[in-house]
């Protein structure tokens, strides 16, 4: 079977792995075995898609609404959905359900973009330092389209298990090995870690919505 | 030196030693201690040489506002030594010197004053002519600060955006008191402080704060409440360099031993900014005031309370305001013989004050100032002079402690836009309007009352609050009574210039600036602050407005016989603190996007060179390329495409989209059929191009050129702007990698990978298919034919790049396959008089000039095409440049791309692109030129780099040209459709 690869490469060795979809998803690597509160995942293997079109609001994602203005996030069942414009929202699946979307507004993006999850009270401080967008605030949205050192990225802030907030990062693909660079070049400070997909779930599973129910 | 006994203002550790390194020798220092107070307690008095006349310089401010004290630090140049924490084996050396700051060879100069007037580098060495140029290099080697070490150690310097509700700058009591009170309300405060310690000058004051505890305990306090406060964000050693628009306050952090970095830059958005920066004092004006020995009251009272330094044996103060009285008081307690205590108030003072120096038998004189030092090398003798007349008194002593009052540091307020306006009660210049949601608080709205200070900045916190939405309006009427009710400025006096006479009176200790010379200057007719700033250059070195600033006007207005107030203070500009390029700079990574291809075609060897925002590889193996373009014309090649922009556009009004952005008609887009396309700007210059195909009813999938690919959405939003049209349109250019497998064997290479029908008749040029490559991958393949071979586009997602490249060059291995890179593909799309657009043409270049009219369809007018007005209407114009192929008349001789053709010596178009072709043995190229040259079989005389000839470079060579149809290669596209 083919490979395929992830643009964010974290030159680590893998400890247990997961095949999916043609990836081989790293659930932990060696290194975790002693944990740092600063970690980031890659995400980038995760399916994504654009949903485009007029009247989204009726639209139910995988029978999920769609938030209702730009900034805006649902994040249940494992599908994080965003809306970033009127007539355009992302809708990325963070666990293992991998719905169908077949209706014409979808299109499968999951390889335009690499995506990086940034977890741990320190989070905003190493985004501080590549970027100058206000995620942390109390008032501040949950999500947006912002420029890291220059590259416009989304944004996606989150508090998943144990109040621990996270960032989830999602840009062109082609910018995949940078966001790593400049994410842990900036997390160094914090000792900054990197981890498998098992942590990530830990983490974003105390994010979720319950299902209505 | 023996410190003084252990006292709680002091904040040495006298356990522990730190040893450094000054002119080479080495000295101690104790955990605590800065540079200048180490040097200082080692018995350092002469710390520097100025400028011009070289005037020996010593410790004259502490917190960071004097050039006196600028040293080179571990390579550094102009270090502030008195604010820079001594640490472990610094090595430290006097600048501008030739000698030591003791023994200095250019001290000479002091001797040449004469020759160095107001504005002399203006007036004098400039005639004879000749001259200037044999002075002019000595002048600037004398001149200056320091020398950068090229072998300077490299630092970490860093950018940080951080956001609040409330900023506030400056962590004495004003705003030590608004973060705590803006804190309260849960709201994010960020707290800038210049010194490594909150509280400000409390630290090393003992008088009682309300009749309580003492200064340096209640600040000790506040800051212990502000510290443990979770929502409020304190930067120590960050000094505020600017407050820009919608409040974006600047500011440097120097590290300390626990930070990583050497300095860090912060851009901090506030919706409300408070300013509680303080004062400092003001330098009193007379003659020989710059001597060493010679300090600020501030100043000896940190080396005396916090450091435990005694400043001097024998001392004279002389000031303007009561905290000069508590100098004297703190200094005589601990040991120092004051001579004399003269203030140049007539009444006014604080009487509890008076007191005690009477108590300790100290002479107190009203009325009266310093008026000259004397002494050599440091001082030795102070004289007092009545400011009216009086008989002068003389005393002996090695400290003289002078100031002429307060100094609001109203800098960061007036680059905010605060307007300023002469405060004759308390005699400083103040702010009076402030921008919105910008505060001020504290001594630098001239409060000097400690429980006022406090008032006004909790004042300010509220007005914060409210800016940021907050519903505090009880809160600020109640803090407003409050305020009312506490001690209002104290009376200052507008005088910074004693009564003494002499020429070293200096109102500039940077630049050797002197009352005379400002006299001069005025006299000469530089009469504005302004311009005296400019002529004389007061004000212009590293201490900038601090010392000079409002010493300034206020002598300007005096010797033009005006009021105080009369001439107002200089613009301020940022940064208001000397900011190092390096941390300007930060350590920015330099975004450069891969294509999932990126590191297998590295890993064989490609040679990666930047392309626009991409990495791309431009050769494999030599920079002609030669072997890779023989590998393409007779064998088979494959090359990186994955940086093609590729688009889906969508929805019911797809097509009236296209229309509208594409020269052609795209109405005749068929499934499974290619059209090439090109879009025009209003201009009908052509900007991009690329494939368009249907893949469903209303669905449509384009390419773009790479460099397109980012504007191409904002392009389409552009022209279907106001019109009601439902489009969606998805950027897939990262989504897809792209390999073009280009040659003769291209078609074979590719059957091994998939059981499809590749034949000409089932998948013919400018088809497209959705295949299944090595049973796995699904791709999408299109026939065309850019570098003019047999060439097959696939496009595959990005993540199965990797295996694609690999299975590519596994099953082309028997066939001899290469990859080629894009010096190839240059080489080869010219051989087949393909256009690159933006190096073949520029932003005049028509469909039409560039021979391109065919993929223009002017019977959509429906559609208003962009660019086709401008197309009909440049058809016929005949003073067009045109796009031609040419052949050089010596095959071997190839000029570089952008070469200038000329006729007659006149520039008539230049040449776009040109190689030598070893298909054709020949070189060749594409050039725009004049219509009169444009003519089939015409000559094209270019100029072009000269060539060495016997060792010397001639500045052009003329290369001729003959210019011939094209495309040179396979001109019926036998082989690309075959």
């Amino acid at each position: 079977m083919l490979k395929r690869v992830s643009p964010v490469d974290m030159s680590l060795k893998a400890e247990r792995v997961l095949a999916r979809n043609g990836w081989e998803i790293s659930l932990a690597y060696a290194a975790e075995r002693r944990q740092s509160a600063l970690f980031l995942t890659d995400l980038s293997p995760a399916p994504k898609w654009t949903l485009q079109g007029q009247g989204l609001d009726a639209i139910r994602p995988a029978g999920l609404s769609i938030p209702e203005k730009p900034g805006m996030i649902t994040l249940e069942r494992s599908l994080l959905i965003v809306r970033l414009l009127p007539a355009e929202c992302r809708i990325m699946d963070l666990g293992e359900q991998t719905p169908v979307f077949e209706e014409t507004g979808f299109t499968d993006v999951a390889d335009a973009y690499a995506a990086i999850a940034l977890v741990g009270t320190r989070c905003f401080d190493v985004l501080a330092k590549l970027s100058s967008i206000d995620l942390e605030g109390q008032f501040s949205p949950r999500a947006a389209l912002a420029p890291v050192e220059d590259v416009t990225c989304l944004l996606v802030r989150v508090e998943g298990t144990g109040g621990v907030p996270g960032i989830i990062l999602a840009g062109a693909r082609g910018y995949g090995h940078f966001f790593l660079d400049a994410l842990l070049d900036a997390g160094r400070e914090y000792s900054i870690q990197a981890a498998g997909w098992e942590r990530f779930s830990q983490w974003i599973a105390g994010a979720y919505t319950p299902a209505a129910g | 030196m023996v410190r003084l006994p252990k006292a709680p203002t002091q904040r040495i550790d006298r356990e522990r030693e730190i040893v450094f390194n000054y002119k080479g020798k080495p000295m101690k220092g104790l955990e605590g201690d800065t540079i200048a107070t180490a040097l200082f307690a080692e018995g350092v008095r002469i710390f520097s040489r100025s400028m011009k006349y070289h005037r020996p310089r010593g410790l004259y401010n502490l917190d960071g506002y004097s050039s006196h004290c600028l040293m080179g630090v571990d390579g550094e140049p102009n270090v502030r030594a008195c604010r820079t924490p001594l640490r472990q084996g610094m090595v430290v050396k006097p600048q501008n010197v030739i000698g030591s700051p003791e023994w200095d060879l250019m001290s000479v100069m002091q001797w040449f004053g004469f020759a160095m007037p107001v504005g002399f580098y203006y007036k004098v060495f400039h005639k004879p002519a000749w001259l200037w140029k044999f002075v002019e290099p000595v002048i600037r080697r004398a001149a200056g600060f320091g020398v950068v070490d090229p072998t300077m150690p490299d630092g970490i310097y860093e950018n940080r955006y951080l956001n609040a509700e409330v900023c506030i700058v400056g962590g004495g009591p004003a705003g030590m008191r608004a973060a705590l009170e803006a804190a309260r309300s849960g709201v994010r405060v960020i707290l800038l402080e210049t010194k490594d310690q909150l509280g400000g000058a409390l630290n090393y004051r003992t008088v009682p704060v309300n009749g309580g505890a003492p200064a340096f305990l209640h600040s000790a306090q506040l800051a212990g409440e502000v510290l443990a406060c979770e929502n409020i964000r304190v930067l120590l050693s960050t000094s505020a360099t600017a407050i820009y628009q919608s409040n974006q306050v600047t500011a440097v952090q120097r590290g300390g031993p626990g930070d990583h970095f050497r300095e860090c830059y912060y851009e901090i958005r506030a919706k409300s900014v408070v300013a509680a920066t303080g004062a400092i004092e003001r330098p009193l004006i007379f003659q020989n005031n710059d001597m060493p020995g010679i300090m600020q009251g501030s100043c000896a009272h940190q080396l005396a309370n916090t450091y435990a330094i005694k400043p001097g044996s024998r001392a004279v103060v002389s000031g303007f305001h009561d905290g000069m009285l508590e100098v004297a008081v703190d200094l005589a307690e601990l040991g120092v013989e004051i001579a004399a205590v003269a203030d140049g108030r007539p009444s006014g003072f604080d009487t509890a004050a008076i007191d005690r120096l009477s108590r300790l038998g100290i002479p107190f004189f009203r009325g009266c100032a310093v008026s000259s030092a004397g002494g050599f090398r440091c001082i030795s003798r102070a004289t007092l002079q009545p400011l009216g007349d009086g008989k002068p008194l003389r005393f002996d002593c090695d400290l003289l402690v002078t100031s002429a009052g307060e100094t609001p540091l109203s800098q960061l307020l007036q680059v905010a836009g605060a307007k300023m306006a002469y405060d004759s009660h308390s005699a400083r210049f103040l702010p009076v309007e402030l921008p919105p949601c910008i505060h001020a608080a504290g001594r630098v709205m001239a409060l000097d009352d400690i429980a006022a200070i406090e008032a006004q900045g909790r004042l300010a916190a509220l007005a914060a609050l409210e800016d940021c939405g907050l519903d505090v309006g009880v809160e600020m009427k109640a803090a407003g009574e409050a305020l009312e009710v506490l001690s209002r400025p104290k009376p200052g006096l507008g005088i910074v210039r004693t009564s003494g006479k002499g020429h070293k009176r200096f109102v500039c200790f940077d630049d050797d600036v002197t009352v005379d010379q400002i006299a001069d200057a005025i006299e000469e007719g530089f009469d504005q602050a302004e311009l005296v700033k400019r002529y004389t250059t007061a004000g212009t070195g590293p201490s900038q407005s601090y010392l000079a600033g409002q010493n300034l006007p206020l002598v300007v207005g005096a010797l033009k016989g005006l009021g105080p107030g009369a001439v107002m203070p200089t613009t301020i500009r940022p940064p208001i603190f000397p900011t190092g390029m390096a941390v300007l700079g930060g350590r920015r990574h330099a975004p450069v996007k891969h294509t999932p291809l990126h590191d297998r075609q590295k890993a064989v060897g490609g040679a990666m060179r930047l392309a626009g925002v991409w990495k791309r590889a431009r050769f494999f193996e030599n920079e002609q390329a030669i072997s890779e373009i023989e590998n393409v014309r007779k064998n088979v090649g494959f090359i990186d495409v994955s940086t093609l922009g590729k688009f889906r556009l969508f929805g019911p009004d797809a097509l009236k989209l296209l229309q509208r952005v594409y020269a052609g008609d795209m109405s005749t887009v068929a499934h499974g059929k290619l059209k090439y396309g090109a879009m025009c700007n209003e201009q009908g210059v052509i900007i991009d191009d690329g494939v368009v195909t249907q893949m469903g009813e209303n669905d449509y999938f384009f390419t773009t050129s790479t460099v397109r690919a980012a504007n191409t959405g904002e392009w389409l939003s552009f022209h279907s702007r106001g019109e009601d049209w439902r489009t969606s349109l998805v950027n897939l250019t990262d989504a897809m990698a792209g390999i073009n497998l280009a040659g003769p064997g291209a078609r074979e290479v590719l059957s091994r990978l998939t059981g499809g029908d590749l034949s000409n008749e089932a998948f013919p040029y400018m088809g497209i298919r959705r295949m299944t490559l090595c049973g796995e991958i699904e791709v999408l393949v299109m026939r065309l034919g850019f570098v003019g071979e047999l060439c097959y586009e696939i496009h595959a997602l990005s993540s199965y790049g990797p295996a694609l490249h690999d299975a590519i060059l596994d099953a082309g291995k028997s066939f001899g396959i290469k990859p080629f890179g894009l010096e190839a593909q240059s080489v080869l799309r010219l051989e087949k008089g393909h256009v690159i657009i933006g190096l073949d043409t520029d932003n005049h270049s028509t469909l039409h000039d560039i021979g391109m009219s065919w993929a223009w369809d002017r019977r959509k007018t429906d559609a208003k095409t962009v660019g086709a007005p401008a197309l009909r209407a440049t058809e016929k114009q005949a003073h067009r440049q045109k796009l031609v192929g040419f052949k050089m008349n010596n095959p071997r001789e190839t000029p570089a791309d952008g070469s200038i053709v000329v006729a007659a010596g006149v520039v008539k178009g230049r040449v776009c692109s040109s190689r030598y072709s070893t298909t054709l043995g020949q070189s060749i190229g594409m050039a725009l030129v004049d219509p009169e040259l444009a003519a089939m079989g015409g000559a094209l005389e270019i100029y072009t780099d000269g060539k060495l000839v016997k060792g010397r470079l001639p500045a052009v060579a003329t290369v001729k040209a003959e210019i011939v149809p094209t495309p040179f290669y396979d001109p019926e596209g036998l082989r690309m459709k075959s």
